[in-house]
This record gives C-alpha cells, structure tokens and sequence, in this order.
C-alpha cells in the first residue's frame, strides 16, 4: 500500500512538471496580453483589458499579417494533402524499396533546420524573381508541412488491409469507387489530423517567410517578432498577436479530439 | 449456372511459375477444390479466374464468354478471402448491400436480398453490428453473405475456413457444402487442408509447384494417387522402392514387385503406364494394413517388427518395420503391441498402389 501511495506521488511530480512546462508560457502570454496595467513589483496585473488588442489592429501591416497568415495556412493546408494524399496512398499500400526509400528521405527533413532550407531557396527565389511574392511561399510553407502531413496519411493508408481493395474490385467496384467507398472512409481521420498538421505549420512558419517573404509579405509570427526584436520591446502587443496563433491552434486541437471522439463512439454502435 | 475452363495459363514471378495449366474445366453447378501446399498456384489460380491476377498468356472463360480481359467488378463473381475483408466502416447490413448499392438496385430490392442471404446464414440479427463486434464464425457468415447476395456467375473461396477454430471448421464445412448444393452456384474452393477439401468438394486438383498434379473425385485422388507427390501428400503414406517382376492378375490390374531386400509385394498399377521391369513405389498407408493370422493364405503376408507404438485415444499408432521399410499402421486400441514385438501383417493388395519413379 505504502509503495502504491509513493508511486502516486511520484507519478504527479512527474505529470506536473510537464503540464507546467506546457502551460507556464502560455499563462504568461495571456497575462500580458490582457494587462492594462502591471507593476514590475506586482506579482499579478492590477488592470486588465483589451486595450493591446484594440492597438495592434490599428497597425496596417499587423492587419495584413493577420490576412496573410490566414490565408496562407488554408491554402498550404489544401496544396498539402492534394499532393499527400495520392502520394500517402501509394507508399502506405505499396511498400516496395522505393517507398521506403523516400518516406526515410522524407522523414530526414524533418531533422533538417529550416533555415538551411531557407538558404537553398533563397538564391533560387531571387533567380526566378519570387522574393516577395505571396503565392510563392505556399510552395516554401508545404516543404516543411509535407513531412508531417505526409507521415499521417501513409500511416492511415497502411491500416487499410490490401483485402479490402481486392475485395471492394470483386464485388463491382471501380478503380475510383474503391478510393470513395473504401479508403476515403476509413483514412480520412488520418487525412484530416495530416491537414491539421499543415496548416498549424503554416500558421507557425517563420524563417522561410521571413527570409523569402519580408518585408513586402509579413505573416503573423514576423508581426509579433517585429514588436519584441525591433526597435523597441514591446511585449504586450507581440503577447496579444500571439493569441490569434495560439488560439486557432487550440481550437483545431479541441475540435479534432471532439470530432475524432464522437466518431470512434459512431463506429462503436 | 456456368462452367469455368482455362485454357492455356500461364503466370510466372520473375522465374517462379506460379501457375501452369494446359487445360481446366470446372463443371457447370461442382463444387470444385484446388488443393496443395502453400506455394502450389491454387491460390493464383483463384486470382486469375477472379480477375485479381492478370495471367502471362491463356485465357479465361464463364460459359461461353471468355472473361480474360475483363476487369474483376465487370465479371460478377463471388469471392470469400481467408480474412473474410469485411468493411470495419460498415454494419453487417452495409457490408452485405456493398455489391447491390453499387450495382445502383433500388432500396427495397437491396433490403429484400439482404434479407434473403441474412437468413440463409442465419445472421439476421446481427445486420446492425460492426464487424469488430462480431466472433469469427460470424464475420465469416457476413462474408458469404456478401458473396452469394450478388447472384454470382460463379463463387471463389480462398481458405475461407482457416481463420476458425477446428470444431466450428468442421461444422461450417457441412454447412458450406449443403449451402452450395441449394443454390447450384459454381463453385472453386482453395484450400491446404486435405479433410477440408474432401468434406466439401465435388471433385479435386492437386497442385504442386504451379502444375495440376490430378483432377478427381476424393476417392479417386485417395484410392489411385498417380504421382508420388499425390499419394505423399494425401493421408499418411510411406513407400517401398522396387522394380515391377512380372504381372501377377491382368484382370484385377495387379502386379509383382521385388524390393531390393528382396520382398516380394503384390500390388495394384496402372498396366497402362507401367510393366515389366518399370522402377515403382509402391505406396502403402495405415488402412492398408492388416493384422494377420499365422497361416494366413495368399501374398503379401509379412513378418513385421514394432519399432513405436503411441496412444492417440481411439487407436493406436505404430510404426513398424518390414524388411528396411518403415510403415506407419493403426489399430483398435485393444490391441497393445510392444517396441520390439514380432507381428504379422497382410498388405492388402488390391489397396496398394504401384507409382511409376520418374
């Protein structure tokens, strides 16, 4: 009994230092974003408001940050699993030597930092006369998107057994009815998590944009990074901003869980 | 219902034949076995007559409709995979009505025919589950429901038993058998299980290494193996090397063969394929086998020498030793016989089976 209550115990610890870990920041980032007015001896704001956020929007560039960013995270989120879901498609169902092959090279990428990304491209963009031009950072935002996106539509493709294609043929289906009636229905929480992953990556993307993009297309994180590394320290606005990164983020996260839930329960009868 | 014929396949990976078949004919209403090792082409063979498989050369017929080109949803056949590949997206009632919805039938004939097949395996009342809801034996009703629900040209089986356990495999096989002779459907049944095979088929090929080694009913496949492969790989048969001598009964097709220790056996042969002088095995299996009186008359009389006896309920299994050839004999298990005991046996000759050695 002892060494159960001990083990309790230390399993807290253990869960708690994660959870402060994740959300110490974002408490943080809240309490500034909504301080009107906090006194460096003051351990919590003495006024709160919205003042932060009424200031940032009366800045055109952070307006078109906001079009920007939320535009952008769609569209790369769309251009993603277009190209994604064929290609998941053939190396989930099809495990020859070359797929394997460039799900290890794919994987790598994620290893890769962006910014030696970045400098490959940068010469490239400035050749073709990209610098600057808003369509071609969706192209810049899927090279770090397709790793993750790509990962979780294969792995759904490889739950559907090859049976069941084979199956679906035999009992009158076409090439294209199969994808319809048997692995969209069954992939698509996988399609669905991998789309998730390519637009909060995209909302997130600093260093291809920064370097590709600014100053003429400036996304949210430029806009925050702007405010706190600029000419001058200004913490609560760049706080206020970071909410509209956070909160779509945590709010795909909880849609999906939801989502993702009723529709286990669905399958369960 | 149509017959099913091949003509001329062939099917090869890289060097491997997979399947090699001059000539095959599946009757019009048979419940048809392709049975062998794993890795004989019987389940190539499926694949081909289903569309799965796109044979090298030959060609495919329903009928009188020749169905080689035809993609497999064009070809309005059955089939029941090993897995049983139920949808795990969709209830029993859906898995079922997969074919008729895309076949675009209205809702009422949909629910009609589910109905119809439901009952037919007697899973009525689970048409609202998931598969994974369901047992083993149950997914595989749902699975032959789906199959027969389309009114097929033609019904596939690849191993559609080996999922379950054995009492309800034996169960199901009857089930099987009696449910193919109600509907007359044309039938082909993959299996490596030779029971199984004999339980529920018609009529038998069996492959090896690609190749029909024998086409037959389970008693002619039984009782005349005509390759050593066949004899070897059905029941249990050992085999004693000797050369034909001379022809011992024309009538009764029975010949004398001499061992090289010297033993002089009568057995059956195929005069047609063998005479004097022609090197055989002669195969010989526990049924074969009698216990022997001391002044038994006739041939084949023996003195054999019990190397093992074992226990396995309802008899027991020996091996014993006549000459340096081991054999493999069984009796009621009120016969006790020791390791080491002398007893007398009598081959039965007609029951021996004298193969040619190629």
């Amino acid at each position: 009994m002892y060494g159960e209550r001990r083990q309790r115990i230390w399993d807290l610890i253990v869960i708690g230092i994660v959870l402060i870990y994740i959300l110490l920041p974002m408490v943080v980032l809240i309490e500034y974003a909504f301080a009107e007015k906090w006194y460096a001896y003051q351990l919590y704001p003495s006024q709160w408001g919205l003042k932060w956020f009424s200031w940032v929007f009366k800045h055109h560039d952070t307006r078109m940050a906001f079009f920007y960013s939320y535009t952008l995270a769609p569209l790369v989120m769309l251009a993603t699993l277009a190209l994604c879901i064929p290609a998941g498609y053939v190396l989930g169902t099809r495990r020859t030597r070359l797929s394997i092959f460039t799900e290890n090279l794919v994987n790598m990428n994620m290893a890769l930092p962006v910014i030696v990304i970045g400098i490959g491209l940068l010469p490239l963009y400035t050749r073709l006369g990209l610098l600057g031009n808003y369509w071609a950072l969706i192209p810049a935002h899927m090279i770090g998107a397709i790793p993750y996106t790509l990962r979780s539509v294969t792995a759904a493709f490889m739950q559907v057994p090859r049976d069941l294609e084979e199956m679906a043929r035999v009992l009158g289906a076409t090439k294209l009815q199969v994808i319809r009636k048997v692995y969209m229905p069954i992939t698509w929480r996988g399609i669905l998590a991998g789309g998730i992953f390519a637009f909060s990556w995209s909302l997130n993307e600093f260093i291809l944009t920064l370097l590709l993009g600014a100053p003429a297309v400036k996304t949210l994180p430029i806009a925050i990074y702007e405010y706190v590394g600029g000419y001058y320290l200004t913490p609560q606005p760049a706080a206020a901003l970071s909410l509209f990164i956070l909160l779509p983020s945590i709010a795909i996260a909880l849609f999906f869980e939801k989502y993702l839930q009723v529709s286990l329960g669905l399958g369960g009868g | 219902m149509p017959r099913i014929v091949l003509k001329d396949i062939l099917k090869k990976y890289g060097k491997v034949v997979a399947a090699d078949i001059p000539y095959l004919e599946i009757k019009n209403g048979e419940f048809f076995g392709l049975l062998g090792p794993s890795g004989s082409g019987k389940t190539t063979t499926l694949r081909i007559i289903a569309g799965l498989t796109r044979p090298d050369r030959g060609r495919v017929f329903i009928g009188d409709e020749d169905i080689t080109d035809v993609p497999p949803e064009k070809r309005n056949l059955g089939m029941v995979f090993q897995s049983w590949a139920l949808f795990p997206h969709l209830t029993v009632f859906e898995n079922i009505a997969f074919g008729l919805r895309l076949r675009k039938l209205p809702e009422d004939e949909i629910r009609k025919r589910v109905k119809w097949a439901a009952e037919l395996l007697q899973i009525s009342e689970l048409l609202n589950r998931y598969p994974h809801q369901l047992s083993g034996g149950q997914q595989q009703r749902v699975a032959v429901a789906r199959a027969i629900v389309l009114y097929p040209r033609a019904l596939l089986f690849d191993e559609p038993l080996s999922n379950l356990d054995a009492k309800l495999r034996e169960q199901v096989r009857f089930e099987l058998r009696k449910l193919q002779k109600n509907l007359k459907i044309t039938s082909v049944y993959v299996t490596h299980d030779q029971t199984e095979a004999f339980a529920i088929c018609d009529r038998i090929a069996i492959m090896n290494e690609g190749r029909i080694q024998q086409i037959g009913t389970p008693e002619e496949i039984y009782n005349r193996p005509r390759t050593k492969f066949v004899a070897e790989f059905i029941g249990i048969t050992r085999f004693i090397e000797g050369k034909i001598e001379d022809i011992y009964d024309q009538s009764r097709g029975l010949v004398r063969v001499r061992t090289e220790d010297d033993l002089e056996i009568v057995s059956w042969a195929d005069l047609e394929k063998v005479g004097r002088g022609t090197k055989v095995y002669v195969a010989v299996r526990p049924d074969f086998i009698n216990l022997a009186s001391s002044e038994e008359p006739g041939p084949n009389v023996f003195k054999a020498i019990v190397e093992m006896a074992t226990y396995v309920g309802d008899v027991m299994d020996y091996e014993i030793r006549i000459g340096r050839w081991r054999l493999r004999f069984k009796t009621p298990p009120t016969y006790r016989f020791a390791p080491g005991e002398e007893i007398r046996i009598k081959l039965q000759e007609e029951k021996l089976i004298a193969i040619p050695q190629t």
